[in-house]
């Protein structure tokens, strides 16, 4: 990556001050709230992250316009493994069952009689279940061959190619949802509750875009990289 | 990626870094539509870009290209029908950028620019024109159609049912997705039930609760 906007020298909670929306990268590195006036770099050597690492998609998440490069050496794979893992159960774990919740309690107050409840949440949890398909097959097959591909293991068939061929868009029912509920939806009376949900469901796809991202963008290409010196090193 | 209409990743392809962030801002203000751009500063990366960001459009600075030249770009992405836009910024002749789609000057203004990269594809002006002057409302034939998406029927089932052809329908399917912003099936169903195109009890032989 090139130089970004934040640096390893730079206090943890500045970097928050500057762009609320990286608080949800922070913790999906692992690290802790409680960063007193420690910088970046201390933070991430004191909970093991690559410092590196943590910055590459801090500046890539916060550049309205980014750039793309090729030095993906320096990237720890480890840490970025671990950051998506992360991202995986905060969707699966907590945010979607958190609009779920909150679904259910804005159509039971706005529709009194229920009529859509069931069709609304139908439709709701085969999307989880898309989702929770899509997020476990990188847990259980890309992912666990990456770590074998960094401890040099080339007996495995699998390449990154076949993921990235299959890494399709997950927030295309998601829009959907936003849609039917701004555009469609027949509410009647106080709509905070429906107003609240609708805020979660596009900061969910915001996320999660954000999420495809790191990546389509950095993961991919970094994965393809190692492939392609590992394919060159076996050729000598 | 281009499931969404309106989405058109944008390559930009320019040493320059105040140049390249601002032709990134302004392609991003432009109205109406989704344009995606992606910066590089060297020309090296370009292959691996033009692989993994599979662009619709590349612009790029006429005096950028060292070892890769345009054919073997334009070879690369022959199956992508990538257009390429010279981003001109100095004096160039016409016999270079006859070689382009199009060419953009950095003194362009916003609407032409638009103009420009619009009129390389499907989404011209005029078309854009004429399907707002359409009606964004469903027609009674499309209403029918989401009933018998929503019911389970595909498109082939559809097409004998209203004696059309499988074509017509899969266009038609398409105007809904565009005029509701709902492109899966499932949210069709939702928007049906909603506003009652469909009762509940219609479709519970392929929607179990």
């Amino acid at each position: 990556m090139l130089q970004g906007k934040f640096l390893a020298s730079q206090k943890m909670n500045e970097l928050i001050n500057e762009d609320t929306s990286l608080l949800l990268v922070i913790s999906r590195f692992g690290l802790p709230l409680g960063f007193e006036n420690k910088t970046v770099e201390e933070i991430c050597n004191q909970h093991g992250v690559d410092t590196y690492t943590f910055l590459s998609v801090v500046n890539f998440l916060s550049e309205e316009n980014f750039e793309m490069d090729n030095s993906y050496e320096k990237i720890s794979i480890e840490s970025l493994i671990s950051f998506l893992k992360n991202g995986h159960q905060y969707f699966l774990g907590f945010k979607l069952p958190a609009i779920r919740n909150k679904l259910l309690s804005a159509i039971e107050l706005t529709e009194p009689g229920n009529a859509y409840k069931d069709i609304f949440l139908k439709f709701f949890d085969d999307y989880v279940e898309e989702v929770n398909s899509h997020m476990s097959y990188e847990d259980e097959v890309v992912f666990p061959y990456v770590l074998e591909l960094l401890k040099g293991d080339e007996g495995n068939n699998y390449n990154i190619q076949v993921f990235e061929d299959r890494h399709n868009q997950i927030d295309q029912k998601m829009m959907d949802l936003k849609n039917i509920l701004i555009k469609y939806y027949p509410s009647k009376g106080n709509s905070n509750l429906l107003i609240d949900v609708l805020m979660d469901v596009l900061s969910c796809s915001k996320e999660l875009s954000q999420h495809n991202k790191v990546e389509d963008y950095m993961f991919i290409p970094a994965i393809e990289a190692i492939e392609n010196k590992n394919r060159s090193t076996y050729a000598k | 990626m281009q499931s969404e209409d309106n989405l058109l990743k944008v390559l930009i392809a320019e040493p320059s870094a105040i140049i390249r962030n601002g032709l990134s801002v302004t392609l991003k203000r432009i109205p109406g539509s989704w344009i995606q751009p992606v910066e590089i500063s060297s020309i090296e990366n370009l292959e691996h870009v033009l692989e993994t960001n599979k662009p619709d459009v590349l612009i790029i600075n006429p005096n950028f290209w060292g070892y890769v030249d345009m054919t073997t770009v334009r070879a690369w992405s022959a199956a992508s029908k990538l257009k390429i836009i010279a981003l001109v910024s100095s004096l160039s002749s016409d016999v270079i950028l006859k070689k382009y789609d199009e060419s953009i000057s950095i003194y362009d203004s916003p609407e032409d620019i638009k103009e420009k990269i619009f009129r390389l594809f499907d989404t011209s002006d005029t078309e854009k024109d004429k399907s707002s002057e359409e009606s964004e409302t469903l027609s009674s034939r499309e209403k029918e159609i989401v009933v018998l998406v929503v019911k389970g029927l595909t498109n082939k089932e559809i097409a004998q049912k209203l004696f059309l052809s499988t074509h017509t329908i899969i266009t038609h399917r398409r105007n809904i997705a565009r005029k509701l912003e709902i492109h899966s099936t499932a949210g069709l169903t939702v928007y049906a039930i909603v506003n009652k195109l469909v009762g509940l009890d219609e479709i519970k032989d392929n929607f179990t609760l």
